[in-house]
Protein backbone atom coordinates (compact mmCIF):
# COMPACT_ATOMS: atom_id res chain seq x y z
CA UNK A 1 0.00 0.00 0.00
CA UNK A 2 1.56 3.09 -0.81
CA UNK A 3 1.54 5.79 1.79
CA UNK A 4 3.77 8.47 0.48
CA UNK A 5 2.02 11.54 -1.21
CA UNK A 6 3.40 11.81 -4.52
CA UNK A 7 3.21 8.98 -7.32
CA UNK A 8 6.57 8.57 -8.78
CA UNK A 9 5.92 8.50 -12.31
CA UNK A 10 9.09 6.04 -12.45
CA UNK A 11 6.25 3.51 -11.20
CA UNK A 12 3.76 3.72 -13.85
CA UNK A 13 6.00 4.36 -16.44
CA UNK A 14 7.67 0.46 -17.11
CA UNK A 15 3.19 -0.18 -17.00
CA UNK A 16 2.99 1.96 -19.98
CA UNK A 17 6.19 2.45 -21.72
CA UNK A 18 5.49 -0.01 -24.90
CA UNK A 19 2.44 1.33 -25.61
CA UNK A 20 3.07 4.95 -25.26
CA UNK A 21 6.69 4.39 -27.60
CA UNK A 22 4.65 2.64 -29.86
CA UNK A 23 1.87 5.21 -29.65
CA UNK A 24 4.38 8.12 -29.77
CA UNK A 25 6.16 6.39 -33.12
CA UNK A 26 2.72 6.83 -34.73
CA UNK A 27 2.04 10.27 -33.70
CA UNK A 28 5.09 11.56 -34.90
CA UNK A 29 4.52 9.35 -38.57
CA UNK A 30 0.82 11.00 -38.91
CA UNK A 31 1.80 14.29 -38.30
CA UNK A 32 4.98 13.80 -40.71
CA UNK A 33 2.64 12.78 -43.24
CA UNK A 34 0.03 15.47 -43.00
CA UNK A 35 2.41 18.03 -42.44
CA UNK A 36 5.35 17.49 -44.78
CA UNK A 37 3.92 15.17 -47.41
CA UNK A 38 0.13 16.66 -47.28
CA UNK A 39 -1.72 13.72 -47.10
CA UNK A 40 -4.74 15.74 -45.75
CA UNK A 41 -7.63 12.85 -45.60
CA UNK A 42 -5.51 11.98 -42.79
CA UNK A 43 -7.71 14.54 -40.56
CA UNK A 44 -10.34 13.70 -39.30
CA UNK A 45 -13.42 14.92 -37.37
CA UNK A 46 -13.20 15.32 -33.49
CA UNK A 47 -16.98 14.39 -33.51
CA UNK A 48 -16.38 10.55 -33.52
CA UNK A 49 -13.76 10.57 -30.96
CA UNK A 50 -16.03 12.73 -28.53
CA UNK A 51 -18.84 10.05 -28.03
CA UNK A 52 -15.42 7.30 -27.89
CA UNK A 53 -13.65 9.00 -24.99
CA UNK A 54 -17.19 9.51 -23.17
CA UNK A 55 -17.83 5.69 -23.90
CA UNK A 56 -14.32 4.94 -22.79
CA UNK A 57 -14.86 7.17 -19.67
CA UNK A 58 -17.49 5.07 -18.22
CA UNK A 59 -16.29 1.73 -18.53
CA UNK A 60 -12.94 3.01 -16.92
CA UNK A 61 -14.79 4.80 -13.98
CA UNK A 62 -17.13 2.01 -13.66
CA UNK A 63 -13.92 -1.01 -13.45
CA UNK A 64 -11.74 1.77 -11.50
CA UNK A 65 -14.81 2.08 -8.86
CA UNK A 66 -15.16 -1.65 -8.99
CA UNK A 67 -11.39 -2.18 -8.19
CA UNK A 68 -11.16 0.17 -5.43
CA UNK A 69 -14.41 -1.63 -3.55
CA UNK A 70 -12.04 -4.67 -3.53
CA UNK A 71 -9.42 -3.45 -2.38
CA UNK A 72 -11.33 -1.81 -0.02
CA UNK A 73 -13.28 -4.46 1.01
CA UNK A 74 -10.06 -6.49 0.94
CA UNK A 75 -8.61 -3.58 4.02
CA UNK A 76 -12.19 -3.99 6.06
CA UNK A 77 -11.38 -7.09 6.46
CA UNK A 78 -8.19 -7.17 7.49
CA UNK A 79 -9.62 -4.36 9.95
CA UNK A 80 -12.30 -6.85 11.09
CA UNK A 81 -9.38 -9.74 11.60
CA UNK A 82 -7.49 -7.18 13.99
CA UNK A 83 -10.35 -6.62 16.34
CA UNK A 84 -11.23 -10.44 16.21
CA UNK A 85 -7.91 -11.14 17.31
CA UNK A 86 -8.00 -8.79 20.13
CA UNK A 87 -11.36 -10.37 21.33
CA UNK A 88 -10.22 -13.90 21.34
CA UNK A 89 -6.71 -13.11 22.74
CA UNK A 90 -8.83 -11.36 25.71
CA UNK A 91 -11.21 -14.38 25.78
CA UNK A 92 -8.46 -17.21 25.72
CA UNK A 93 -6.87 -15.59 28.71
CA UNK A 94 -9.93 -14.28 30.91
CA UNK A 95 -12.18 -17.05 30.40
CA UNK A 96 -10.75 -19.79 30.88
CA UNK A 97 -10.15 -21.58 34.72
CA UNK A 98 -6.51 -22.88 34.40
CA UNK A 99 -4.49 -24.76 36.90
CA UNK A 100 -1.18 -22.92 37.10
CA UNK A 101 0.44 -25.17 39.43
CA UNK A 102 2.29 -26.99 36.13
CA UNK A 103 4.56 -24.90 35.65
CA UNK A 104 6.45 -26.76 32.83
CA UNK A 105 3.46 -26.74 30.70
CA UNK A 106 2.69 -23.18 28.83
CA UNK A 107 -0.42 -22.32 30.08
CA UNK A 108 -3.71 -23.09 27.77
CA UNK A 109 -4.88 -19.85 26.96
CA UNK A 110 -1.37 -18.56 25.79
CA UNK A 111 -1.01 -21.50 23.66
CA UNK A 112 -4.04 -20.40 22.27
CA UNK A 113 -3.00 -16.88 21.92
CA UNK A 114 0.09 -18.24 19.96
CA UNK A 115 -2.09 -20.08 17.83
CA UNK A 116 -4.33 -17.29 16.93
CA UNK A 117 -0.93 -15.55 16.20
CA UNK A 118 0.22 -18.12 13.67
CA UNK A 119 -3.57 -17.92 12.43
CA UNK A 120 -3.32 -14.45 11.12
CA UNK A 121 0.07 -15.34 9.54
CA UNK A 122 -0.99 -18.29 8.11
CA UNK A 123 -3.73 -16.13 6.41
CA UNK A 124 -1.48 -13.83 5.32
CA UNK A 125 0.75 -16.42 3.72
CA UNK A 126 -2.40 -18.31 2.16
CA UNK A 127 -3.68 -15.34 0.57
CA UNK A 128 -0.10 -14.61 -0.86
CA UNK A 129 0.83 -18.16 -1.81
CA UNK A 130 3.39 -17.96 0.49
CA UNK A 131 5.15 -21.05 2.33
CA UNK A 132 3.79 -20.45 6.01
CA UNK A 133 5.89 -22.79 8.18
CA UNK A 134 9.53 -21.50 8.82
CA UNK A 135 7.42 -18.68 10.30
CA UNK A 136 4.59 -21.14 11.86
CA UNK A 137 7.54 -22.69 13.41
CA UNK A 138 8.81 -19.94 14.81
CA UNK A 139 5.40 -19.16 16.78
CA UNK A 140 4.16 -22.62 17.62
CA UNK A 141 7.21 -24.90 17.58
CA UNK A 142 8.68 -27.47 15.23
CA UNK A 143 6.64 -30.10 15.81
CA UNK A 144 2.88 -28.08 16.05
CA UNK A 145 4.20 -26.27 12.32
CA UNK A 146 5.18 -30.35 11.44
CA UNK A 147 1.29 -31.10 11.84
CA UNK A 148 0.34 -28.59 9.50
CA UNK A 149 1.95 -29.96 6.75
CA UNK A 150 -0.98 -32.24 6.24
CA UNK A 151 -3.13 -29.56 5.52
CA UNK A 152 -3.77 -27.60 2.57
CA UNK A 153 -5.59 -24.57 4.15
CA UNK A 154 -3.02 -24.09 7.13
CA UNK A 155 -5.30 -21.08 8.54
CA UNK A 156 -8.76 -23.35 8.65
CA UNK A 157 -6.30 -25.97 10.33
CA UNK A 158 -5.46 -24.11 12.50
CA UNK A 159 -8.68 -22.78 13.19
CA UNK A 160 -10.01 -26.20 13.87
CA UNK A 161 -6.81 -27.13 16.20
CA UNK A 162 -7.85 -24.17 18.26
CA UNK A 163 -11.33 -25.43 18.34
CA UNK A 164 -10.33 -29.01 19.50
CA UNK A 165 -8.28 -27.56 22.01
CA UNK A 166 -11.18 -25.53 23.42
CA UNK A 167 -13.02 -29.10 23.09
CA UNK A 168 -10.22 -30.60 25.47
CA UNK A 169 -10.51 -27.50 27.76
CA UNK A 170 -14.20 -27.70 27.90
CA UNK A 171 -14.30 -31.43 28.90
CA UNK A 172 -11.86 -30.71 31.37
CA UNK A 173 -14.41 -28.39 32.90
CA UNK A 174 -12.09 -25.36 31.86
CA UNK A 175 -14.51 -23.52 30.54
CA UNK A 176 -19.02 -23.72 30.25
CA UNK A 177 -20.90 -23.55 27.68
CA UNK A 178 -21.77 -20.33 27.84
CA UNK A 179 -18.17 -18.69 27.74
CA UNK A 180 -17.47 -21.48 24.83
CA UNK A 181 -20.45 -20.16 22.82
CA UNK A 182 -18.94 -16.81 23.19
CA UNK A 183 -15.20 -17.92 21.83
CA UNK A 184 -17.23 -20.30 18.98
CA UNK A 185 -18.59 -16.74 17.61
CA UNK A 186 -15.76 -15.22 17.44
CA UNK A 187 -13.58 -18.53 15.57
CA UNK A 188 -16.72 -18.05 13.24
CA UNK A 189 -15.65 -14.77 12.62
CA UNK A 190 -12.43 -15.45 11.84
CA UNK A 191 -13.39 -18.41 9.21
CA UNK A 192 -16.05 -15.72 7.85
CA UNK A 193 -12.95 -13.69 7.75
CA UNK A 194 -10.93 -16.40 5.61
CA UNK A 195 -13.91 -16.97 3.35
CA UNK A 196 -14.41 -13.37 2.17
CA UNK A 197 -10.39 -12.73 1.23
CA UNK A 198 -10.67 -16.40 -0.47
CA UNK A 199 -13.49 -14.67 -2.17
CA UNK A 200 -11.52 -12.09 -3.64
CA UNK A 201 -8.50 -13.63 -4.59
CA UNK A 202 -10.24 -16.35 -6.31
CA UNK A 203 -12.72 -14.50 -7.81
CA UNK A 204 -11.38 -11.85 -10.52
CA UNK A 205 -13.31 -9.12 -12.01
CA UNK A 206 -15.17 -10.23 -14.70
CA UNK A 207 -13.19 -10.40 -17.56
CA UNK A 208 -15.30 -8.33 -19.80
CA UNK A 209 -14.75 -5.35 -17.64
CA UNK A 210 -10.97 -6.15 -18.05
CA UNK A 211 -10.94 -6.53 -21.77
CA UNK A 212 -13.24 -4.19 -23.11
CA UNK A 213 -11.74 -1.24 -21.32
CA UNK A 214 -8.46 -2.12 -22.48
CA UNK A 215 -9.51 -2.43 -26.05
CA UNK A 216 -11.33 0.95 -25.97
CA UNK A 217 -8.52 2.86 -24.72
CA UNK A 218 -6.27 1.31 -27.50
CA UNK A 219 -9.04 1.98 -30.07
CA UNK A 220 -8.99 5.46 -28.69
CA UNK A 221 -5.23 6.26 -28.73
CA UNK A 222 -4.78 5.29 -32.51
CA UNK A 223 -7.51 7.44 -33.41
CA UNK A 224 -6.68 10.85 -31.02
CA UNK A 225 -3.87 11.48 -33.62
CA UNK A 226 -6.35 11.77 -36.84
CA UNK A 227 -8.61 13.92 -34.49
CA UNK A 228 -5.93 15.94 -33.75
CA UNK A 229 -3.47 16.46 -36.22
CA UNK A 230 -6.03 19.15 -38.64
CA UNK A 231 -5.83 21.62 -36.13
CA UNK A 232 -1.92 20.17 -34.54
CA UNK A 233 -0.38 19.89 -36.98
CA UNK A 234 3.79 18.94 -36.06
CA UNK A 235 2.57 18.71 -32.44
CA UNK A 236 0.26 16.23 -32.77
CA UNK A 237 2.19 13.88 -31.54
CA UNK A 238 2.43 16.55 -27.45
CA UNK A 239 -0.71 16.65 -27.56
CA UNK A 240 -1.77 12.73 -28.47
CA UNK A 241 0.60 11.49 -26.51
CA UNK A 242 -0.35 13.47 -23.16
CA UNK A 243 -3.97 12.12 -23.57
CA UNK A 244 -3.28 8.46 -24.70
CA UNK A 245 -1.26 8.87 -20.96
CA UNK A 246 -4.05 9.88 -19.15
CA UNK A 247 -6.43 6.73 -20.55
CA UNK A 248 -3.77 4.49 -20.36
CA UNK A 249 -3.09 5.52 -16.52
CA UNK A 250 -6.27 5.17 -15.63
CA UNK A 251 -6.73 2.12 -17.06
CA UNK A 252 -3.05 0.74 -15.03
CA UNK A 253 -3.82 1.90 -11.94
CA UNK A 254 -7.51 0.16 -11.64
CA UNK A 255 -5.33 -2.84 -13.11
CA UNK A 256 -3.30 -2.73 -10.19
CA UNK A 257 -5.02 -1.99 -7.24
CA UNK A 258 -8.61 -5.04 -8.21
CA UNK A 259 -6.09 -7.71 -6.92
CA UNK A 260 -5.16 -7.02 -3.61
CA UNK A 261 -4.00 -10.02 -2.40
CA UNK A 262 -0.67 -10.27 -4.84
CA UNK A 263 1.89 -9.62 -3.03
CA UNK A 264 2.23 -6.06 -5.21
CA UNK A 265 3.30 -2.69 -3.83
CA UNK A 266 -0.32 -1.93 -4.15
CA UNK A 267 -1.51 -4.94 -1.95
CA UNK A 268 -3.21 -4.51 1.44
CA UNK A 269 -0.90 -4.04 4.36
CA UNK A 270 -1.07 -7.49 5.74
CA UNK A 271 2.72 -7.99 7.12
CA UNK A 272 2.52 -4.72 8.66
CA UNK A 273 -1.06 -5.37 10.14
CA UNK A 274 0.18 -9.01 10.93
CA UNK A 275 2.97 -7.57 12.85
CA UNK A 276 0.61 -5.23 14.86
CA UNK A 277 -1.90 -8.32 15.83
CA UNK A 278 1.21 -9.92 16.96
CA UNK A 279 2.75 -7.15 18.96
CA UNK A 280 -0.41 -6.59 20.35
CA UNK A 281 -1.41 -9.94 21.13
CA UNK A 282 2.21 -10.38 22.78
CA UNK A 283 1.77 -7.53 25.12
CA UNK A 284 -1.61 -9.31 26.34
CA UNK A 285 0.29 -12.40 27.31
CA UNK A 286 2.85 -9.56 28.94
CA UNK A 287 5.42 -10.90 26.93
CA UNK A 288 8.42 -9.12 26.38
CA UNK A 289 8.50 -6.83 22.93
CA UNK A 290 11.16 -7.83 20.88
CA UNK A 291 9.67 -7.24 17.42
CA UNK A 292 9.55 -4.20 15.18
CA UNK A 293 6.99 -2.02 14.23
CA UNK A 294 6.54 -2.18 10.05
CA UNK A 295 7.58 0.85 8.67
CA UNK A 296 7.36 2.00 5.19
CA UNK A 297 9.82 1.03 3.10
CA UNK A 298 10.41 3.33 -0.11
CA UNK A 299 7.11 4.90 0.68
CA UNK A 300 5.15 1.41 0.20
CA UNK A 301 3.71 -0.49 3.41
CA UNK A 302 4.03 -4.15 2.56
CA UNK B 1 14.41 -28.67 12.43
CA UNK B 2 17.57 -26.16 10.43
CA UNK B 3 20.66 -27.41 9.42
CA UNK B 4 22.43 -25.03 9.85
CA UNK B 5 25.11 -26.00 7.48
CA UNK B 6 22.91 -24.97 4.87
CA UNK B 7 22.92 -20.62 4.80
CA UNK B 8 20.78 -18.56 2.17
CA UNK B 9 21.73 -14.91 1.82
CA UNK B 10 18.99 -12.91 0.46
CA UNK B 11 20.75 -9.77 -0.68
CA UNK B 12 18.11 -6.48 -0.90
CA UNK B 13 17.96 -3.42 -2.30
CA UNK B 14 14.20 -2.93 -1.12
CA UNK B 15 13.21 -3.06 -5.11
CA UNK B 16 9.30 -4.39 -6.39
CA UNK B 17 11.24 -7.23 -7.49
CA UNK B 18 12.60 -8.36 -3.97
CA UNK B 19 9.43 -7.92 -2.46
CA UNK B 20 8.28 -10.11 -5.21
CA UNK B 21 10.78 -12.56 -4.63
CA UNK B 22 9.86 -13.24 -0.88
CA UNK B 23 7.85 -15.85 -1.73
CA UNK B 24 10.67 -17.76 -3.01
CA UNK B 25 13.15 -17.58 -0.60
CA UNK B 26 10.35 -18.72 1.92
CA UNK B 27 10.16 -21.69 0.11
CA UNK B 28 13.84 -22.16 -0.18
CA UNK B 29 14.38 -21.54 3.22
CA UNK B 30 11.67 -24.44 3.92
CA UNK B 31 12.87 -26.95 1.27
CA UNK B 32 16.93 -26.73 1.98
CA UNK B 33 15.87 -26.20 5.99
CA UNK B 34 18.29 -22.85 5.56
CA UNK B 35 19.08 -20.20 8.20
CA UNK B 36 18.44 -17.07 6.41
CA UNK B 37 20.62 -13.51 6.34
CA UNK B 38 18.63 -10.70 4.95
CA UNK B 39 21.60 -8.36 3.74
CA UNK B 40 21.75 -4.78 2.53
CA UNK B 41 24.07 -2.34 1.34
CA UNK B 42 23.76 0.88 1.79
CA UNK B 43 24.94 4.25 -0.02
CA UNK B 44 26.03 6.88 3.48
CA UNK B 45 25.50 9.56 1.21
CA UNK B 46 22.09 8.95 0.13
CA UNK B 47 20.73 7.36 3.05
CA UNK B 48 21.51 7.72 7.02
CA UNK B 49 22.57 4.42 9.16
CA UNK B 50 18.78 4.96 10.84
CA UNK B 51 16.93 4.97 7.93
CA UNK B 52 18.67 1.63 6.16
CA UNK B 53 18.18 -0.08 9.08
CA UNK B 54 14.32 0.86 9.47
CA UNK B 55 14.22 -0.43 5.92
CA UNK B 56 16.00 -3.47 6.49
CA UNK B 57 13.85 -4.59 9.70
CA UNK B 58 10.61 -3.62 8.11
CA UNK B 59 11.39 -5.70 4.86
CA UNK B 60 10.75 -9.10 4.96
CA UNK B 61 9.51 -8.49 8.37
CA UNK B 62 7.87 -11.97 8.74
CA UNK B 63 11.64 -13.18 8.75
CA UNK B 64 12.03 -12.43 12.49
CA UNK B 65 9.95 -15.42 13.18
CA UNK B 66 11.97 -17.36 11.43
CA UNK B 67 14.23 -20.20 13.38
CA UNK B 68 17.50 -18.43 12.67
CA UNK B 69 17.29 -15.29 10.34
CA UNK B 70 19.07 -12.44 11.33
CA UNK B 71 19.89 -9.59 9.38
CA UNK B 72 23.28 -7.11 7.91
CA UNK B 73 23.63 -4.29 6.69
CA UNK B 74 26.88 -2.83 4.91
CA UNK B 75 27.69 0.57 4.26
CA UNK B 76 29.30 1.42 0.65
CA UNK B 77 29.82 0.83 -2.64
CA UNK B 78 27.24 -2.53 -3.57
CA UNK B 79 29.27 -4.96 -5.33
CA UNK B 80 31.88 -4.96 -2.81
CA UNK B 81 29.41 -4.61 -0.13
CA UNK B 82 27.94 -8.45 -1.13
CA UNK B 83 31.18 -10.25 -2.85
CA UNK B 84 33.43 -9.07 0.70
CA UNK B 85 30.29 -10.27 2.53
CA UNK B 86 29.85 -13.53 0.73
CA UNK B 87 33.54 -14.40 0.50
CA UNK B 88 33.08 -14.96 4.91
CA UNK B 89 30.25 -17.17 3.84
CA UNK B 90 31.19 -20.65 3.70
CA UNK B 91 29.19 -22.62 1.19
CA UNK B 92 26.46 -19.60 1.06
CA UNK B 93 23.77 -19.53 -1.41
CA UNK B 94 23.08 -16.13 -2.38
CA UNK B 95 19.46 -15.22 -3.73
CA UNK B 96 19.77 -12.04 -5.98
CA UNK B 97 16.78 -11.05 -7.61
CA UNK B 98 16.95 -9.28 -11.07
CA UNK B 99 17.01 -5.41 -11.33
CA UNK B 100 13.25 -3.49 -11.52
CA UNK B 101 12.47 -2.72 -15.14
CA UNK B 102 12.49 0.82 -15.73
CA UNK B 103 10.48 0.65 -19.35
CA UNK B 104 13.72 2.37 -20.89
CA UNK B 105 16.61 1.18 -22.72
CA UNK B 106 19.52 0.35 -20.53
CA UNK B 107 22.85 -0.02 -23.79
CA UNK B 108 25.46 0.99 -20.59
CA UNK B 109 23.60 -0.94 -17.58
CA UNK B 110 26.52 -3.44 -16.26
CA UNK B 111 24.40 -6.52 -14.65
CA UNK B 112 25.27 -6.69 -10.59
CA UNK B 113 24.48 -10.14 -10.89
CA UNK B 114 26.64 -10.92 -13.99
CA UNK B 115 29.28 -9.24 -12.01
CA UNK B 116 28.86 -11.35 -8.86
CA UNK B 117 28.13 -14.59 -11.09
CA UNK B 118 31.99 -13.70 -12.47
CA UNK B 119 33.51 -12.47 -8.91
CA UNK B 120 32.38 -14.95 -6.60
CA UNK B 121 32.77 -18.81 -6.50
CA UNK B 122 29.99 -18.87 -4.58
CA UNK B 123 26.32 -20.49 -5.76
CA UNK B 124 24.06 -17.69 -6.96
CA UNK B 125 19.96 -17.83 -6.90
CA UNK B 126 18.60 -15.12 -9.14
CA UNK B 127 14.67 -14.54 -10.41
CA UNK B 128 13.92 -13.00 -13.11
CA UNK B 129 10.50 -10.47 -13.66
CA UNK B 130 8.81 -13.16 -15.18
CA UNK B 131 9.65 -16.60 -12.58
CA UNK B 132 8.96 -17.45 -9.65
CA UNK B 133 8.79 -21.04 -7.39
CA UNK B 134 7.18 -19.96 -4.44
CA UNK B 135 3.59 -19.64 -6.05
CA UNK B 136 2.19 -22.98 -3.85
CA UNK B 137 3.98 -24.07 -0.66
CA UNK B 138 3.64 -27.73 -1.53
CA UNK B 139 7.32 -29.32 -1.85
CA UNK B 140 9.32 -28.83 -4.79
CA UNK B 141 8.68 -31.92 -7.23
CA UNK B 142 11.05 -31.01 -10.49
CA UNK B 143 14.62 -29.99 -10.47
CA UNK B 144 16.45 -29.79 -13.97
CA UNK B 145 19.83 -29.39 -14.51
CA UNK B 146 20.63 -27.70 -18.14
CA UNK B 147 23.99 -29.52 -19.98
CA UNK B 148 25.27 -27.44 -23.10
CA UNK B 149 28.54 -29.45 -23.38
CA UNK B 150 31.23 -31.40 -21.58
CA UNK B 151 33.82 -28.76 -21.01
CA UNK B 152 31.71 -26.96 -18.97
CA UNK B 153 32.05 -29.44 -16.53
CA UNK B 154 29.39 -31.58 -13.64
CA UNK B 155 29.34 -29.29 -10.87
CA UNK B 156 26.26 -27.84 -11.13
CA UNK B 157 24.75 -31.62 -12.15
CA UNK B 158 25.93 -32.88 -8.83
CA UNK B 159 24.36 -30.48 -7.00
CA UNK B 160 21.45 -30.20 -8.85
CA UNK B 161 21.43 -34.06 -8.37
CA UNK B 162 21.90 -33.74 -4.16
CA UNK B 163 19.32 -30.74 -4.46
CA UNK B 164 16.93 -33.04 -5.88
CA UNK B 165 17.44 -36.02 -3.30
CA UNK B 166 17.75 -33.44 -0.73
CA UNK B 167 14.08 -32.71 -1.35
CA UNK B 168 13.40 -35.63 -2.93
CA UNK B 169 12.44 -34.64 -5.83
CA UNK B 170 12.79 -35.79 -9.93
CA UNK B 171 16.26 -34.78 -11.61
CA UNK B 172 15.71 -33.32 -15.23
CA UNK B 173 18.66 -33.83 -17.44
CA UNK B 174 18.10 -31.15 -19.99
CA UNK B 175 19.99 -30.58 -23.36
CA UNK B 176 19.37 -28.47 -26.92
CA UNK B 177 21.51 -29.95 -29.81
CA UNK B 178 21.70 -27.21 -32.18
CA UNK B 179 20.29 -27.42 -35.57
CA UNK B 180 22.02 -29.09 -38.58
CA UNK B 181 23.92 -25.90 -40.72
CA UNK B 182 27.12 -26.16 -42.33
CA UNK B 183 29.35 -24.90 -40.39
CA UNK B 184 28.14 -27.25 -37.16
CA UNK B 185 31.39 -29.22 -37.97
CA UNK B 186 33.94 -26.70 -37.32
CA UNK B 187 32.35 -26.34 -33.72
CA UNK B 188 34.04 -29.55 -32.49
CA UNK B 189 37.50 -28.03 -32.78
CA UNK B 190 36.76 -26.17 -29.81
CA UNK B 191 33.68 -28.47 -28.08
CA UNK B 192 32.76 -32.35 -27.39
CA UNK B 193 29.31 -31.84 -27.96
CA UNK B 194 27.12 -34.19 -29.20
CA UNK B 195 25.92 -33.35 -32.44
CA UNK B 196 22.45 -35.31 -32.81
CA UNK B 197 20.45 -36.10 -30.35
CA UNK B 198 20.81 -39.92 -29.99
CA UNK B 199 24.63 -39.33 -28.72
CA UNK B 200 23.38 -36.47 -26.77
CA UNK B 201 20.62 -39.18 -25.15
CA UNK B 202 23.37 -41.44 -24.65
CA UNK B 203 26.00 -38.89 -22.85
CA UNK B 204 23.43 -37.88 -20.79
CA UNK B 205 22.40 -41.03 -19.65
CA UNK B 206 26.21 -42.30 -18.58
CA UNK B 207 26.16 -39.48 -16.49
CA UNK B 208 22.56 -40.21 -14.92
CA UNK B 209 23.71 -43.58 -14.15
CA UNK B 210 25.94 -42.10 -12.07
CA UNK B 211 23.88 -40.33 -10.53
CA UNK B 212 22.56 -42.00 -6.63
CA UNK B 213 18.71 -42.22 -7.42
CA UNK B 214 19.48 -42.55 -10.81
CA UNK B 215 15.85 -44.52 -11.30
CA UNK B 216 14.83 -40.35 -10.56
CA UNK B 217 16.45 -39.33 -13.41
CA UNK B 218 14.84 -38.22 -16.28
CA UNK B 219 16.62 -36.98 -19.58
CA UNK B 220 15.13 -34.64 -22.46
CA UNK B 221 17.07 -34.15 -25.24
CA UNK B 222 15.86 -31.97 -28.70
CA UNK B 223 17.28 -30.30 -31.88
CA UNK B 224 16.86 -26.88 -32.77
CA UNK B 225 16.66 -23.41 -31.65
CA UNK B 226 18.13 -23.37 -28.00
CA UNK B 227 16.55 -20.57 -26.70
CA UNK B 228 12.76 -21.50 -27.65
CA UNK B 229 13.85 -25.09 -26.93
CA UNK B 230 14.79 -25.10 -23.59
CA UNK B 231 11.71 -22.77 -22.43
CA UNK B 232 9.53 -25.92 -23.80
CA UNK B 233 11.95 -28.75 -22.54
CA UNK B 234 11.56 -26.80 -18.99
CA UNK B 235 7.98 -26.72 -19.40
CA UNK B 236 7.68 -30.51 -20.15
CA UNK B 237 9.67 -31.24 -17.54
CA UNK B 238 7.42 -28.64 -15.23
CA UNK B 239 11.07 -28.17 -13.29
CA UNK B 240 10.91 -25.34 -10.54
CA UNK B 241 14.32 -25.75 -10.48
CA UNK B 242 16.96 -24.89 -13.11
CA UNK B 243 20.86 -25.67 -12.58
CA UNK B 244 23.07 -23.90 -15.01
CA UNK B 245 27.07 -24.22 -14.66
CA UNK B 246 28.60 -20.88 -15.03
CA UNK B 247 30.17 -20.96 -18.14
CA UNK B 248 26.57 -21.24 -19.63
CA UNK B 249 25.38 -18.69 -17.22
CA UNK B 250 27.07 -15.98 -19.02
CA UNK B 251 27.52 -14.45 -22.83
CA UNK B 252 30.15 -12.45 -23.32
CA UNK B 253 29.99 -9.87 -26.21
CA UNK B 254 33.07 -7.69 -26.73
CA UNK B 255 32.03 -4.69 -24.66
CA UNK B 256 30.66 -6.79 -21.66
CA UNK B 257 29.17 -10.23 -20.00
CA UNK B 258 25.82 -10.13 -19.77
CA UNK B 259 23.65 -13.10 -18.60
CA UNK B 260 22.45 -15.64 -20.78
CA UNK B 261 19.80 -14.78 -22.60
CA UNK B 262 18.40 -18.45 -23.51
CA UNK B 263 17.57 -17.86 -19.76
CA UNK B 264 15.80 -15.00 -19.43
CA UNK B 265 13.18 -16.65 -20.95
CA UNK B 266 12.63 -19.88 -18.56
CA UNK B 267 9.85 -20.21 -16.25
CA UNK B 268 11.87 -21.44 -13.55
CA UNK B 269 14.26 -19.78 -11.05
CA UNK B 270 17.69 -19.99 -12.17
CA UNK B 271 20.83 -21.15 -10.13
CA UNK B 272 24.30 -20.35 -10.87
CA UNK B 273 25.98 -23.33 -9.40
CA UNK B 274 29.96 -22.39 -8.18
CA UNK B 275 32.90 -24.31 -10.03
CA UNK B 276 34.48 -25.20 -7.00
CA UNK B 277 33.33 -28.03 -5.13
CA UNK B 278 31.44 -28.00 -2.41
CA UNK B 279 31.56 -29.18 1.23
CA UNK B 280 28.01 -29.59 0.74
CA UNK B 281 27.11 -31.22 -2.26
CA UNK B 282 29.18 -34.57 -1.81
CA UNK B 283 26.77 -36.93 -2.25
CA UNK B 284 27.16 -37.58 -6.69
CA UNK B 285 30.25 -38.84 -7.22
CA UNK B 286 30.77 -37.97 -10.62
CA UNK B 287 33.64 -37.93 -12.93
CA UNK B 288 34.09 -36.21 -16.56
CA UNK B 289 32.14 -37.86 -18.78
CA UNK B 290 32.82 -37.44 -22.59
CA UNK B 291 29.96 -38.33 -24.75
CA UNK B 292 30.78 -41.54 -27.00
Amino acid sequence: MMVSDQLSLKRLWPHASKRLMLLLAFDCTIAVLYSVYDFKFLALSGLPLAPLGSAITIFLAFRTNAAYGRWWEARQLWGNLVNTSRALARQFLTMLDENFEDVEQIPLGRRLVLHQIAFVHALRCHLRRQNPFPELAGVLGADDAEQLRAYGNVPAAINLKIGRMLKQAREEGMIDSFRWTAIDENLTALSNIQGACERIKNTPLPRQFDYLPRLLVNAFCWLVPFGLVGDLGLMTPVASVLISFTFIAADVVSREIEDPFENTIHDTPMTSLSRMIEKNLREQMELPNTLRDVHPVEGFVY
Amino acid sequence: MTDSNRHLIFATSFSDACHAAIPSVARIVDALSARLTILHVYDPQKKTFREADSMLHSFFAEADNYPHCERQMISGPVFEGITEFCRHQKDALLFLPASDRIGLPRPFHRSLRTRIIRALPASMWTLNQTQKIGSSYGRVKHIAAWLTCPEEGLDHVRQAAAHAEMMDATLHLLHVVPDVHEGMLGSTMFSAAPLGTEYASTWLNKIAKQLPNHHNVKIHVTQGHRKRLLAKLLRQSQAELLMVSRQSALQHDFFRAALNPTLEDCSSALICVAQENSSLWTSAGLGSLQPA
